[in-house]
């Protein structure tokens, strides 16, 4: 009886081993949320709670805890971070800088939030992800042309917009209902980092500078070129979202309604709420996850890989793509995806077709070149991850006895030598026999 | 003038007519050999302007074969003509052992040289087609067998020619 006890026990324990994060799931699980006070926590409830009803198990902790530590035995112990905590000058316990960013480089994902008065470790932490705050810190994004109507003749820092990036990945597929109430700082992207993208931009006419002072020299950051919330997807496929405002995500501006000066519809409930939801699945890999398997090759007529192709051979490509729908893969569906047989450079480029069912495939003829190719698909697209898929292959030019055997063009010639010995022949009996 | 210059052309054209006649059978049989390998030849190369020089090894397999044999039919005539002091004692069935003899080789050479440098020739065209012409060198390399020195004189010298051309 006691056997059985312990047995059904340790049975009952089983499922539990199955939950940690793995790559069959590539949602995070376990998140840490760093912040200055856990005022925040209840004055961002709705955003938290939104975030567990999703699945994720949320650790609050404060950003100067001693006892902060993000890996224990070289594993780290979260899958995602959230960094609500602004003012913070140095995190506790073992956090730093570089601790951040080799949480990112091993390919977790990060929100940070800056805000009013930003501490220098949140905009070094940005800079490191390719956004720059301005330099200002008591500078905020004013507007006053698009600017959020209240009761209050406010200073304009309450702005709301709706110019959204164009992305079915990154946003959802439901367009955004209302403009989105931002109050706190912009900060501009470099144009030549290809990595990070503009989610949520400032109107033409915002700019960035100090409210409570006189401009004395024009501002620094003006127009659309302001960014208000940013993401950027590393090349491992750690996703980062950088937001100017903490209270983007906060219980208040999420309940408001919104009306944007100038036009006289007001709105019951602001964007924001459709914005963070939607934004924090794709940030914490719910949305946009790709990924490609089976790749395989073969000669068309046969079903085994070889090992290696001869040229002007006939060969067929075929690759599986999944999407990840937050809980099961699905097939993923496009009609652009493209496969390079490259040595170099591409010498064959087709776009794949497909079954509408996951499966892209195509056939082509291995070029006239020998050498060691690869089966190269390169996929870069809007919020979804970024596949790299090569597989590497050589190729021989024709054995010796693979040439055909009689050129049709030769064949006087080849006549001719025979005519010749032929003639020679005739040519021998006759003069012997001469009488 | 101009008569007399016809009917001195005509009186040497009789005179080398009835001189010909007088030659032995046997070297009107050779001279009728010489002619048909010749002309053979002339065919072949009549072709190759038509038709352009793709397999250029087999063009100059077949040429050779026709006039390597007319060569060495010649060279039979001369050995074997009773009016020629110089070979006056030279068994002529020696002179045609060796006119045989060297006409084997001559078409064993043929028939290897025919069709057998086709991988060649093959690879410097489908290389040519694309940028990477440095993998061509290493198939350039010794295919031939020492004996296989004269076509092999006579391909390097065509190669010149086909890429100056």
């Amino acid at each position: 009886m006691a056997k059985l006890l312990i047995f059904m026990t340790l049975v009952s324990l089983l499922p539990l081993l199955s939950c940690s994060f793995s790559s069959e799931n590539p949602t995070d699980r376990r998140i840490l949320v760093l912040l200055d006070d856990f005022a925040i926590k209840s004055s961002h409830s709705i955003f938290f709670k939104s975030l567990q009803t999703q699945g994720f198990e949320l650790d609050f902790k404060l950003a100067d805890d001693p006892k902060l530590t993000l890996q224990r035995y070289g594993q780290y112990l979260y899958d995602g971070m959230i960094l609500f905590s602004p003012t913070i000058e140095r995190f506790g316990g073992v956090l730093d800088l570089a601790a951040i960013l080799d949480f990112v480089d091993s390919g977790h994902d990060l929100i940070v939030s800056a805000d009013a008065s930003a501490s220098d470790l949140i905009r070094d932490i940005a800079t490191e992800c390719g956004v720059e705050f301005d330099e200002d810190p008591a500078a905020m994004v004013i507007d006053h042309t698009s600017y959020a109507v209240s009761e209050t003749e406010g200073d304009h820092t309450l702005i709301a917009s709706d110019d959204f990036i164009q992305s079915d990945a990154i946003l959802g597929k439901k367009i955004m209902e209302a403009p989105v109430l931002f109050q706190g700082v912009g900060h501009t992207l470099n144009p030549a980092n290809g990595l990070v993208l503009k989610v949520l931009s400032a109107s033409p006419s915002a700019f960035s500078a100090n409210p409570k002072s006189k401009l004395s020299t024009p501002p620094s950051l003006t127009g659309s070129a302001i960014s208000l919330v940013s993401v950027v997807q590393a090349r491992n496929n750690a996703r980062i979202l950088i937001s100017g405002s903490l209270s983007l995500f906060s219980n208040r501006l999420l309940r408001s309604g919104v009306q944007k000066a100038g036009s006289s519809i007001r709105l019951e409930r602001s964007g924001n709420e459709q914005f963070v939801t939607e934004l924090s699945k794709w940030v914490f890999h719910e949305r946009g996850h790709l990924k490609a398997v089976n790749v395989r090759h073969h000669k068309v007529g046969e079903t085994d890989e070889p090992a290696i192709y001869r040229i002007n051979d006939v060969v067929e490509y075929s690759v599986e793509m999944y999407e990840w729908s937050g809980t099961s893969w699905v097939p993923y569906i496009a009609d652009d995806v493209q496969m390079q047989f490259y040595m170099m450079s591409p010498y064959v480029l087709k776009t794949l077709s497909t079954d509408q069912k996951g499966h892209y495939f195509s056939s082509f003829k291995v070029p006239d070149v020998y050498g060691v190719f690869q089966f190269k698909v390169e996929y870069n697209r809007l919020g979804y991850t970024s596949l790299s898929l090569s597989k590497q292959i050589p190729v021989r030019p024709f054995k010796h006895n693979e040439y055909e055997r009689f050129i049709t063009t030769a064949f006087p010639y080849y006549g001719a030598s025979f005519s010749t010995m032929a003639g020679f022949f005739i040519f021998t009996i006759v003069y012997l026999y001469n009488k | 003038m101009a008569r007399s210059t016809t009917r001195d052309a005509q009186a040497l054209i009789q005179s080398l007519r009835s001189a010909y006649v007088a030659t032995p059978t046997n070297l009107k049989i050779i001279d009728l050999y010489v002619i048909f390998a010749i002309s053979t030849a002339l065919i072949q190369v009549v072709y190759m302007a038509i038709v352009g020089s793709f397999p250029f090894n087999s063009f100059l397999s077949g040429v050779l074969s026709c006039v390597g044999t007319a060569v060495l039919a010649v060279c039979l005539r001369i050995q074997v003509n009773k009016e020629n002091k110089e070979f006056k004692d030279l068994p002529p069935e020696r002179a045609f052992a060796d006119f045989v003899l060297c006409n084997l080789v001559l078409h064993l050479v043929i028939m290897n040289f025919i069709v057998y440098i086709n991988s060649f020739i093959f690879n410097r065209r489908s290389v040519s087609d694309h940028q990477s012409s440095s993998v061509s060198s290493p198939c350039k390399k010794t295919i031939f067998i020492e004996t296989l020195a004269i076509p092999r004189g006579i391909y390097r010298l065509s190669e010149m020619f086909q890429l100056a051309a």
